[in-house]
C-alpha cells in the first residue's frame, strides 16, 4: 500500500502546482472591450489607426480579434465579445433579429471590386457585374472564392445571385480559398484568375506592391457593389457577462463626429480606404 | 523568391532594433509555453513514470489513450478548449478566453501527452537491471524513484523538449482561443499566419527565424542539463 | 536461530510457476551452492532471499522475523550480485561507493572503497576514476561485486558470477568470495554452473529443478524420450545400445524428467557381472573434482550426450584405476529414480 501512497502525493503535488498556476494572473481587466471583426478592418490598418483615438477619448481599451464575418457573429452568439464590426447586412439581420445583437449602426462603406490580371483573359474589363460574371464562365476562367461565410463571400454568393447564374461550386475553375482577403489575392495572382474583394484591402494591397501591382480593378461602381459596414452591440439580455453599455459607447463613437472624421481621413496610399456614412 | 533573403535580413532587423511588436509576439510565445511546460512537465513527469514504472490493472488502455491524444490536431484542441472556456462553456466564468492563461490550457492538453508517453517509454526501456541493481545496493523506495528517474533524466529532457516543440509551433489553439490580438495575445506562429495571409512573406519568414532563434536558445539551456 | 526461514513459497511469472518451495532453511555462517538446470529458479531463489522481488506467496523470515522487500534490516544485511552486470553511468569510484551513500555511510566511503576494489584486484590509483565504459566485461563485473564488497553484507548472494568473464577476473572473483566469508563471516549463496568451485567452497550444495529444492547434493537428470520396456518399466536409449531402465513414471509426473542422485550411483573400474544387467552401464569418466567439506570425491561419467554425477567414495578412489579417459562402470538400483 505504500506505493499507492505515493502515487496519491504525487497526484497531490500536481494538483496544487496546477492550481498555482492556474489561479496566477488570471483577473480580467475591466475596461476593456472585446471585439469581434472582419479581415478587412485588421488588415487594413484602420484599427491600428483608431483605437488609440478611441482609448484617449472613452478611457477604454479596445482590442479585437480578426476573422471572416461568420465566425465574428458565431462569437457574439457565444458571448465571447461584447462587440462586432462586421460587413454583411443580411446575416447581420438575422443576427439582430435572433436577439443575439441590438443597436445595429452603419458606420462606412467601401465598395467591392473584382479584380484580375492585367491581361483579362475573359475580356471583363468596364463590363456590369452581372456581364462579368457570366463571361467569367463562359470561358471558365479562374475565379478565386474566398469560401468562408466572410462578408465578401457572402456578398459573392449574393453577386452570382443578382445576376441569375447558378453557383458554380462544382467547376474546377471556381477555387476556394478558405483563407483572408490578402491571402486570396494572392491565391488569385498565381493562378491567374479573378476575384472579388473590398476596396480597402485593395489599396492595401497596392500599396504593399508599391503602387504596381499585378492585380488590377477590372469592375467597380456597380451599385451591387457596395460594402456596408456596421456594428452591433452584444445583447446583455442573451449574455450577462457582455459589457453593451461600453459597446454601446463604442457604436455612438464611431457613428459621432470623431469616429466618422477619423474614418474619412484614414488613407493608405494617398488614398481613401472608407467612406464614413453614419446616420 | 527574394523574400527568403529578405526575410532572414529582415529578422536581425526586427531583434537589433527592438521592434515592439515583435518582442510583444516573442513575449507572448515565451509566456504561454512556459506555462504550458511548466504544467506539462510537473503533472506529465509523474505521470508518464508512473505509467512506465508501476504495473496496475487498466495500463495498457491508459497507454493507448495517451499514445492516442499524441495525434491530437492543434485546431481540434483550439475548438475543445474554446467551448470550455468561452462564456457560454462551463469554464466562461473564469474570463479564459482571448488570454494567454488560455491559451497555456490548451497548449498544456497538446504537450502533457507528449511528456506522459514518452516519459513512460523513457522508463520502461530503462535497463530492468537498474532497479535490481538499486535494490540490492540497499536502495529504500525513495531512493529507489529517484535513482531511477535520476538514470532516465536524459530521455525525460528529451521528452520535454519534444513536447516544447509542439507548443512552440502550434498555431490552431494559439490562433482560435487567443484571438491574434494584437499586444496581447498574438505569438509569433500566429504572427506568421497573420503576415502570410497578408501576404507580406518576408515578414513571416523573419518571424518564423525569431521563433528557430529562441528553440535555440532554449535547447541549448536543456543540453546543459543532458550533459551533466 | 537460522538465517532464512521460507515457509510455503510460490513465485509467478505472468501466471507461470517458477519457484515453489514448501518449507526450506538456510543455517548462518555457510557457503551454500544453488545447482540445476537453466529455468529451475536458481535466480527467483536468490532474488528472493535478496528481496529484491516479494514471493507471489508465503513469508521469508530473515533471522527469525518476517521479511519484505524495502524492510530496513533488508537494506543493512544483504547484498545481492545479479547476473547481469549493471553499473551506473559513472566512475568506478562512484559505483563501488554506491551502496555506501544509500545507506548513509559516507563517512566510512574512502576506505571501503580501496578495500573493496583491492579485495578484486582491481588497483586503487588504476581503476577509481575510469568512466563505467572504460572496462572490460570481466572488469565491470568486478566493479558491480566490489560494490557490494564495499558494504561488509552479512548475506552475499552471488549469481553466475564467474559467468561470462575473463579467468583473471573469476580468480578474483572467487577469492574475495571465500575473503569475505572468513573475514567477516558472511553467508554465502552462490549460484553457479562451475561445479568444481561449487563443490570446492560451499558447506552444501542444493540442486533444484522445475522450481522445486529436490535437496542436496547432484543429480542427474534424464529427459528421455522413454519407451516401454515391460508393463512395469520405461528405458531411455543410451550410447552403445545401453538402456538406462526406471519404473513407470507416475501421473504426477508431469515433465517426464527422471533423476538420479549421485549418491545412489556406484562406481567402479571394472564391470561387476553381480549387479543384474539394466543396473550397470558403461561410460568414460570424464572429470574429477573434490568436495572439499566432505572429503569425498565428485566425478561425471559421460555417456554420449548425458553426464551422470556421481560420488565416490574415499575408500574406493583409492583403490586406484580411476583416470579421466578411462572407461568405467556406474550401477544403480532403478527403483532409486525419482520421476518430475
Amino acid at each position: 500500500m505504500k506505493r499507492l501512497s505515493t502515487i496519491i502525493k504525487l497526484f497531490l503535488l500536481m494538483g496544487i502546482s496546477a492550481a498555482v498556476l492556474a489561479t496566477s494572473g488570471w483577473a480580467a481587466d475591466d475596461n476593456v472591450l472585446m471585439m469581434a471583426t472582419t479581415t478587412s478592418t485588421n488588415d487594413t490598418g484602420l484599427l491600428d489607426y483608431l483605437a488609440p483615438h478611441f482609448n484617449k477619448a472613452s478611457g477604454l481599451e479596445l482590442r479585437w480579434t480578426a476573422t471572416g464575418t461568420g465566425k465574428a457573429l458565431e462569437l457574439g452568439k457565444n458571448c465571447d465579445v461584447d462587440v462586432l464590426l462586421v460587413h454583411s447586412p443580411e446575416a447581420e439581420l438575422k443576427f439582430v433579429e435572433e436577439g443575439y445583437g441590438i443597436h445595429r449602426t452603419p458606420i462606412m462603406y467601401n465598395d467591392f471590386v473584382i479584380i484580375g490580371p492585367a491581361a483579362d483573359p475573359a475580356g471583363i474589363k468596364g463590363k456590369s457585374v452581372a456581364e462579368s460574371l457570366a463571361a467569367i464562365m463562359a470561358k471558365k476562367a479562374v475565379f478565386v472564392s474566398r469560401g468562408d461565410k466572410s462578408g465578401t463571400h457572402n456578398k459573392e454568393l449574393e453577386l452570382w445571385k443578382t445576376a441569375k447564374l447558378t453557383l458554380p461550386e462544382k467547376e474546377s475553375w471556381y477555387v476556394q480559398s478558405g483563407q483572408g482577403m490578402l491571402a486570396t489575392i494572392n491565391m488569385a495572382f498565381e493562378k491567374k484568375g479573378y476575384t472579388l474583394t473590398d476596396r480597402g484591402t485593395y489599396i492595401k494591397y497596392e500599396a504593399d506592391k508599391g503602387g504596381q501591382p499585378p492585380m488590377v480593378i477590372l469592375v467597380e461602381g456597380d451599385e451591387t457593389l457596395r460594402n456596408q459596414y456596421s456594428v452591433i452591440v452584444v445583447n446583455q439580455k442573451r449574455c450577462e457577462k457582455a459589457k453593451s453599455g461600453m459597446a454601446q459607447k463604442f457604436a455612438f463613437w464611431m457613428s459621432g463626429p470623431q469616429g466618422q472624421m477619423l474614418i474619412k481621413e484614414f488613407t493608405q496610399n494617398g488614398k481613401q480606404l472608407f467612406t464614413p456614412n453614419a446616420k | 523568391m527574394d523574400f527568403l533573403f529578405q526575410g532572414f535580413l529582415q529578422a536581425f532587423k526586427l531583434l537589433l532594433t527592438g521592434d515592439p511588436e515583435t518582442y510583444s509576439a516573442v513575449a507572448a510565445t515565451v509566456t504561454v509555453s512556459s506555462y504550458a511546460m511548466a504544467v506539462s512537465l510537473l503533472m506529465g513527469i509523474p505521470l508518464g513514470f508512473a505509467l512506465g514504472h508501476f504495473r496496475f490493472p487498466g495500463r495498457r488502455a491508459v497507454r493507448l489513450v495517451v499514445d492516442t491524444m499524441l495525434s491530437l490536431p492543434t485546431v481540434f484542441v483550439g475548438l475543445m478548449v474554446y467551448a470550455l472556456i468561452s462564456r457560454q462553456g462551463p469554464l466562461g466564468q473564469m474570463g479564459l478566453l482571448f488570454t494567454l492563461p488560455g491559451i497555456a490550457i490548451g497548449q498544456t492538453l497538446l504537450a502533457l501527452p507528449v511528456v506522459i508517453a514518452l516519459g513512460a517509454t523513457t522508463v520502461e526501456s530503462m535497463d530492468a537491471n537498474l532497479r535490481t541493481m538499486l535494490i540490492s545496493l540497499g536502495a529504500g523506495r525513495r531512493q529507489l524513484l529517484l535513482g531511477i528517474l535520476w538514470e532516465a533524466r536524459h530521455g525525460l529532457v528529451e521528452a520535454g523538449l519534444t513536447a516544447y516543440g509542439r507548443v512552440m509551433t502550434e498555431v490552431g489553439i494559439a490562433m482560435m482561443v487567443g484571438g491574434n490580438i494584437k499586444w496581447h495575445t498574438r505569438t509569433i506562429t500566429t504572427a506568421i499566419a497573420l503576415e502570410t495571409s497578408k501576404g507580406m512573406f518576408a515578414m513571416g519568414i523573419a518571424l518564423g527565424m525569431v521563433l528557430l532563434l529562441i528553440a535555440f536558445f532554449t535547447t541549448s539551456a536543456a543540453s546543459l542539463i543532458k550533459r551533466k | 536461530m537460522p538465517l532464512y526461514e521460507l515457509k510455503n513459497i510460490a513465485h509467478q511469472y505472468n501466471g507461470h510457476l517458477a519457484l515453489s518451495i514448501d518449507h526450506w532453511v538456510l543455517e548462518s555462517g555457510r557457503i551454500t551452492g544453488l545447482s540445476g538446470p537453466n529455468g529451475s529458479g536458481k535466480s527467483t531463489l536468490l532474488k528472493l532471499l535478496g528481496f529484491v522481488e516479494r514471493p507471489t506467496s508465503g513469508q521469508i523470515f530473515l533471522n527469525g522475523r518476517k521479511t519484505v522487500p524495502f524492510d530496513a534490516v533488508v537494506r543493512e544485511t544483504v547484498a545481492l550480485l545479479p547476473q547481469a552486470t549493471f553499473l551506473l553511468k559513472r566512475s568506478v569510484y562512484h559505483n563501488v561507493e554506491y551502496g555506501l551513500r544509500l545507506r548513509g555511510l559516507s563517512r566510512l566511503t574512502d576506505n571501503r572503497v580501496r578495500e573493496a576494489m583491492s579485495l578484486v584486484g582491481l588497483d586503487f590509483d588504476h581503476f577509481a576514476h575510469r568512466p563505467w565504459y572504460a572496462l572490460s566485461g570481466g572488469e565491470a563485473h568486478r566493479v558491480a561485486l566490489a560494490a557490494r564488497l564495499a558494504l561488509r553484507p552479512k548475506v552475499l548472494l552471488l549469481d553466475e558470477p564467474t559467468t561470462s568473464v575473463d579467468a583473471a577476473s573469476a580468480q578474483h572473483i572467487k577469492s574475495a568470495t571465500l575473503y569475505a566469508h572468513q573475514q567477516w563471516g558472511s553467508s554465502v549463496v552462490i549460484v553457479s554452473h562451475e561445479h568444481q568451485w561449487l563443490h570446492e567452497i560451499s558447506h552444501e550444495i542444493l540442486y533444484l529443478f522445475q522450481g522445486k529444492l529436490l535437496g542436496s547434493g547432484h543429480r542427474t537428470l534424464l529427459f528421455g524420450p522413454w519407451l516401454p520396456a515391460d508393463d512395469r518399466k520405461v528405458y531411455m536409449l543410451l550410447i552403445g545400445e545401453q538402456r538406462f531402465e526406471a519404473p513407470h513414471p507416475p501421473p504426477e509426473a508431469i515433465h517426464q524428467v527422471a533423476a538420479i542422485a549421485a549418491i545412489d550411483l556406484s562406481i567402479l573400474p571394472h564391470d561387476n557381472v553381480m549387479v543384474p544387467a539394466p543396473g550397470r552401464l558403461q561410460g568414460t569418466l570424464t572429470s574429477m573434482s573434490l568436495e572439499r567439506i566432505t572429503g569425498r570425491i565428485h566425478a561425471t561419467v559421460g555417456m554420449g550426450s548425458v553426464v551422470f554425477h556421481v560420488v565416490v567414495p574415499p575408500e574406493i578412489f583409492n583403490r586406484g584405476g580411476f583416470t579421466p579417459g578411462s572407461a568405467v562402470w556406474i550401477s544403480y538400483q532403478p527403483d532409486d529414480v525419482v520421476w518430475y
